[in-house]
């Protein structure tokens, strides 16, 4: 989206926003809000010199825009000040009172689903020992007899097919993303590491809902787009649904990214399913 | 700068044209109007970041062309696409034009600045950020952070604090932002108000003097 306000896009890819923000309020609104972010990065200074002189050519020309601008410097110079005389605000929180926050804020949320996946991977384990006794008692002597006695114990296999997953190409490494935006201080210093010589990454997403179809965005933090891939199907196993996204490996150089994906219903604009936070660092 | 001339159709907008343009967004008229503004809206955006100098006129000849259309009897099946696809021929039409008659690039209009603009401005903001809610003060100071990393780790902080995904948290930033923005507006047009109160009492005085 960055690459369009700065006119850097061709003209199919900016006919095709154009008429996907018509008609996606929210995506326009995101839309405005990056411009508002791209006219700090200008006041920061931290635009390229190509950058900073599409910006100029796009985005300074109308007195309205010029205010804006105006008002940009003006919010970063308050606010600058405003954070050399902060208090706790503005400082940095260590990372364990961040997680401890995170968690304390999220307790409910993290505590339910913890348990269940606790009782899940228990009764999934259980499942598994007595399906290997079984079959190693069925095949010792007399296992036939004794099969035809025996009542059924295990579970029921899940009603849904589970859908192959799409073989990757050679040199290509996964990574499951969860959702969320924190990774948690552990997760924070444990990036997503390419190892050399890989050509692509598959990016697991686990997704809820029921969509037929996804769109997967991947932007940089500082929402520079990457890659868009529209019609996505969610992948169905035991695990849960998942959506796979490859990505040329040189597409990511080290930084941090966000994956957002949205589910596109029957009718209507496409919806926000989840968001997946990552670091990306190689070796 | 000069603006080219706004490539306008031969055709006036007539009362049941454009009905039929309200009826295309909305069976229910007052519903119809209030999307109609949302589109002009993005319509005009569209033609601003394409870097066109009369984006609101632009964006009326959109809906000029649009109606026409509706009202020779085509049949639309996607009003949108067919909004932004008129849209980018007036786009190209008017650069087409503006190459042809090879605008001038004069300074644009600008509001006067006066040498204490930037401190009234600044005061104004100071005091629309006092009205700001604590919440939403502490999430633009938070949010906007000089430092990249910290900016960074900050956001995805907020968004995970307030369980909402980043993008939603970005909206609502700019939300408050725009809120700011009107409210420094008004307080700055409410001094240049006050500065023209100011002239018109000088100019009388002086004129009195003068009959005196």
């Amino acid at each position: 989206m960055v690459q369009y306000l700065l006119g850097q896009l061709s003209e199919q890819e900016q006919a095709e926003l154009e008429r996907l923000y018509l008609t996606d309020d929210v995506l326009f609104e995101q839309l405005l809000a990056i411009e508002d972010e791209l006219r700090d990065t200008y006041a920061r200074g931290e635009l390229s010199s190509a950058d900073r002189q599409a910006f100029e050519q796009r985005l300074l020309i109308l007195p309205r825009q010029k205010e804006k601008q105006k008002f940009a410097r003006m919010l970063r110079q308050h606010l600058m000040q405003e954070g050399a005389s902060a208090g706790p605000v503005a400082q940095p929180v260590a990372k364990w009172k961040s997680l401890l926050r995170i968690l304390e804020a999220k307790r409910r949320i993290i505590f339910i689903p913890a348990v269940s996946a606790a009782l899940v991977v228990l009764v999934v384990g259980s499942w598994l020992l007595v399906r290997r006794s079984m079959q190693s008692s069925l095949n010792g002597p007399g296992a036939a007899s004794r099969a035809r006695g025996l009542p059924s114990q295990v579970p029921k296999p899940q009603p849904q097919a589970p859908t192959p997953a799409p073989e990757p190409e050679a040199n290509t490494v996964a990574f499951v993303l969860t959702p969320g935006l924190t990774r948690g201080g552990a997760q924070e210093s444990s990036p997503l590491v390419i190892p050399a010589g890989v050509s692509q990454v598959r990016l697991e997403a686990r997704v809820e809902g029921d969509y037929s179809t996804y769109e997967a965005v991947l932007q940089t933090a500082e929402s520079k787009s990457i890659l868009r891939k529209d019609d996505l199907k969610a992948l169905v196993s035991s695990e849960g649904k998942r959506i796979l996204l490859d990505v040329p490996s040189s597409l990511l150089a080290p930084g941090d990214y966000i994956l957002t994906l949205r589910g596109l219903p029957a009718s209507g604009s496409p919806e926000i399913v989840a968001e997946y936070a990552f670091r990306v660092s190689k070796r | 700068m000069e603006s080219a001339p706004i490539p306008r159709s031969k055709w006036n907008l007539t009362q049941d044209a454009f009905d039929l343009l309200l009826a295309q967004l909305d069976t229910d008229r007052h519903e119809a109007g209030k999307k109609y503004e949302v589109l002009r809206r993005k319509l005009i955006k569209i033609f601003e970041w394409r870097g066109c100098s009369l984006p609101e006129d632009l964006a009326d000849e959109t809906f000029n062309r649009v109606a026409k259309s509706l009202d020779k009897g085509e049949q639309i099946h996607n009003f949108a696409a067919y909004c932004a696809g008129t849209a980018r021929h007036i786009f190209l039409e008017s650069l087409r034009a503006r190459q042809r008659e090879e605008a001038l690039q004069s300074t644009p209009q600008s509001l006067p600045v006066s040498a204490e603009e930037p401190d009234l401005r600044r005061g104004c903001l100071e005091g629309c950020l006092r009205e700001l809610s604590q919440e939403d003060l502490h999430l633009i100071v938070e949010y906007y952070q000089e430092d990249k990393q910290a900016r960074i780790n900050a956001r995805r902080n907020l968004a995970a604090r307030l369980d909402i995904p980043l993008n939603a948290l970005r909206i609502r930033t700019h939300r408050i932002r725009v809120r700011l923005e009107a409210c420094v507006d008004q307080c700055m047009k409410g001094f240049k108000g006050r500065d023209e109160m100011n002239e018109l009492r000088n100019h009388s005085k002086v004129k009195e003097s003068r009959d005196s």
